[in-house]
Order: C-alpha cells, then structure tokens, then sequence
C-alpha cells in the first residue's frame, strides 16, 4: 500500500479559510444594541421559543470586546449615533452587523430631523431585516444569510453597500480617466497627421 | 394695563376671573404697572401678559403674596413659535411659565411675547425646575436665557445646526432639506447611484 492511497482513504484535504470561517459561521457572537420595540423581538429570539442559539449564535456579548455581530436594534438617533459607532469601534475583527427593523435600515416612519436615515450611514451593514417590528424568523433568517455569507467569502467581509458604492465609483473613475486619456491621445495623433 | 395682545383663547371661553385670581391680578399689577400688558382669564387658569424683562420680580412676587395666593413652585417652561399667525400679534415668540400653588391646587399662567434677538431673564436662580426646561426651549426655540449658569442644548447634539421647534425648520432637517433643494449632494447614498446609472 503507497504513501498515496493511504492519504486518499486518511485525509481531507480542503483550505485553511474554509475550516477558518466554518468555525466563525457557528460561533458568531452577538453583541445587542437594543433601543426600541424591535428589542422586545429580539428578546424572543434569544429565548426558548425561537432560541438564536440553536445556529451556534449561543452566547450574547454584552460587552462589544467579546463580540462578532453587531445586532442595532431599534431607532438611532443623531445623539446614539457617535455611540454606536463608538460601540462598533471596540469590536475586534473580524466583525458583522445586522440591522434589525425598519428604523435601524433606514429610519422607518421616523422621518425626520434627529433620527438616522439607516445605520449604514456611518457603519458597514451586512444584513438588513425589513419590518415593523421583524418577526423572530426573520432574524433567524437574517442569521442565517450571515452564516452563508461568512462561510462564502474568502476575505472576511465588510461588503456593506457603502464598501461596494466606494468600489463602483473607483472603477468608474478609473474607466473614465482611461476613456479620457485614450480620447486625448487619439486627438493628439490626428492633430499631428 | 394696555391693549389686547395677540389673544389666543377663544372669545366665548373667557370668564370673570375669581375672587383669588382678582387679588393676585391686583397683586401682580401694583409691582409691575404698565408692565402687565394683559390679563386672560381662560378656562383653566388665568394668564398674565407681561414684559419678558420683569418674569423674576413676577414670580418673586407671586412665590411671596402672602400665605393666601402664594405660588412656590414653578411647573413649567415653554415657548411658542408665532410664524404665520393668521390674526395679528406683537412678537414672534412667547415663553410660557406655569406655576402651582401645592396647597390649594392653584395654577396660573405667565407669558411674554418677543423677538428672535431678545433675552429673556433665566428663572434658574430662583427656581430649579427652570433649569432643564430652560435649555429645552433655547435647544428647541433658540431663546437665550440671561443669567443660567449652563445653557447649552439638552436634547439635540451639541454642533447640531437649527433649532427643531422653530415652524421654519424643514421637518427633515437642514441638510436634506437642502439637498432636497439641489444645493447639496446631502442624501449621498440616493444621489450617488443615480449619478452611477448616469454614467
């Protein structure tokens, strides 16, 4: 019996990142940053009838050090916002977070001038969980779209909408100017034929 | 006692004022004479319309009648914005203050009107309950308090721009009020991917 076909029966053979992230999807952390009714929800969700912990979620971080997902539940207002962010900033990475309800994704009813048009002003949000308040299966679900996400992505993620947008407008930028540039160099040739 | 200011009860719902409303009235207007522009008797409370400039030798006076009509405690602070009244009125803003005398269950109601640019005397040093509502309306209305040992804002943030309870402040906030305007690129996160499709 070869070297060979003792490893194809013995061994799994896969990538560190893969083992890595499988880890973190069944051990994210949460750490609750409840300010509204959606907490009441929330609530129900860590508790026996719905029971977060059953996707490895198990243990709630009170204090944002110990965390890996930010859960902002509930209305921001101009004055929570710095400690949200504040709160955010004392995360270790790698780090998620989720936006529970209608306020927290983008202000809700709550239209006017001292609340936060969406958390994803000033923090990268991963996923958003639309309602008034959300269903407890609904953050399950959002849970679970983390879970793919983190298990997907090599790099650990801070794929919020603002990251992207940053993104999008760097190629288009860069696009342009190459446009641009090549449109002067051609009018340079012809100008010199 | 002068003309009839910017009355805001109804006609058919003033009464007579009652026998100790009639002696703190008279009271109050041998300190301040032609200081006390108008009295209201509603029908909750009687109002008094005063100078803003004399709101401490008024409580002073009230919290100190005698044992009969006296009003310790002040319950409130308030202001009202005036912008587009339709019927006529003197100032912009009034400040309103409340106060209630504990023992016998009696209120009444002190108001001032002025301008954005006046002052108005802080009650602050002469009633605690002053201090917090106080910079309340002047977070919310704008109206400095002469005399408070702290005002600065209590409910918005400190750099905030505006004063909220003003009736010509945009309802979204100065911001995006504007970029509502097209003066600014405020809402980025709509205006950006639009301008992205654009391209």
């Amino acid at each position: 019996m070869g070297v060979m076909s003792w490893l194809s029966e013995n061994a799994l053979v896969g990538r560190i990142n893969d083992l890595v992230s499988w880890g973190r999807k069944y051990s994210l952390w949460p750490s609750p940053f409840a300010t509204a009714c959606c907490g009441i929800e929330y609530m129900s969700t860590m508790a026996s009838r719905y029971d977060l912990a059953r996707f490895g979620s198990e243990r709630q971080a009170f204090s944002p050090r110990q965390a890996d997902m930010l859960i902002v539940i509930g209305t921001i207002c101009l004055k929570t916002k710095p400690i949200v962010l504040k709160v955010w900033e004392q995360m270790p990475n790698p780090k998620w977070c989720i936006s529970m309800g209608a306020c927290a994704s983008s202000g809700g009813m709550f239209d006017v001038y001292s609340v936060v048009q969406g958390v994803d002003d000033f923090i990268p949000v991963d996923v958003f969980v639309p309602g008034c308040p959300p269903r407890p299966e609904m953050l399950l679900h959002a849970l679970v779209m983390l879970q793919e996400r983190v298990q997907g992505k090599e790099s650990i993620g801070h794929e919020s909408r603002a990251f992207i947008r940053r993104e999008v407008q760097a190629e288009v930028n860069r696009q342009w100017r190459d446009h641009r540039l090549a449109e002067l160099s051609r009018l340079e040739s012809e100008t010199q034929s | 006692m002068s003309a009839v200011t910017g009355n805001s009860i109804p006609e058919r719902e003033l009464r007579e004022p009652t026998d100790w409303e009639e002696r703190t009235i008279a009271a109050v207007a041998e300190l301040l004479g032609d200081d006390l522009h108008e009295v209201l008797a509603g029908p909750d409370m009687i109002t008094l319309v005063i100078a803003a400039g004399r709101i401490l030798d008024t409580s002073e006076a009230l919290s100190a009648i005698d044992d009969e009509t006296g009003f310790p405690l002040l319950l409130d602070t308030t202001a009202v914005d005036y912008l587009n009244w339709p019927e006529p009125h003197p100032a912009r803003f009034t400040v309103v203050w409340h106060f209630l005398d504990r023992l016998r269950g009696r209120r009444i109601r002190v108001r001032a009107w002025i301008n954005e640019e006046d002052e108005v005397p802080s009650l602050t040093p002469r009633h605690n309950s002053a201090n917090w509502a106080e910079r309340e309306v002047f977070d919310m209305m704008g109206i400095r308090f002469a005399g408070h040992p702290n005002l600065k804002r209590i409910l918005m943030p400190d750099d905030y721009d505006g004063h909220p309870q003003r009736k010509d402040f945009p309802i979204e906030g100065p911001e995006r009020a504007r970029a509502r305007k097209g003066e600014l690129q405020g809402n980025k996160r709509m205006t950006s991917w639009k301008e992205l499709h654009d391209l």
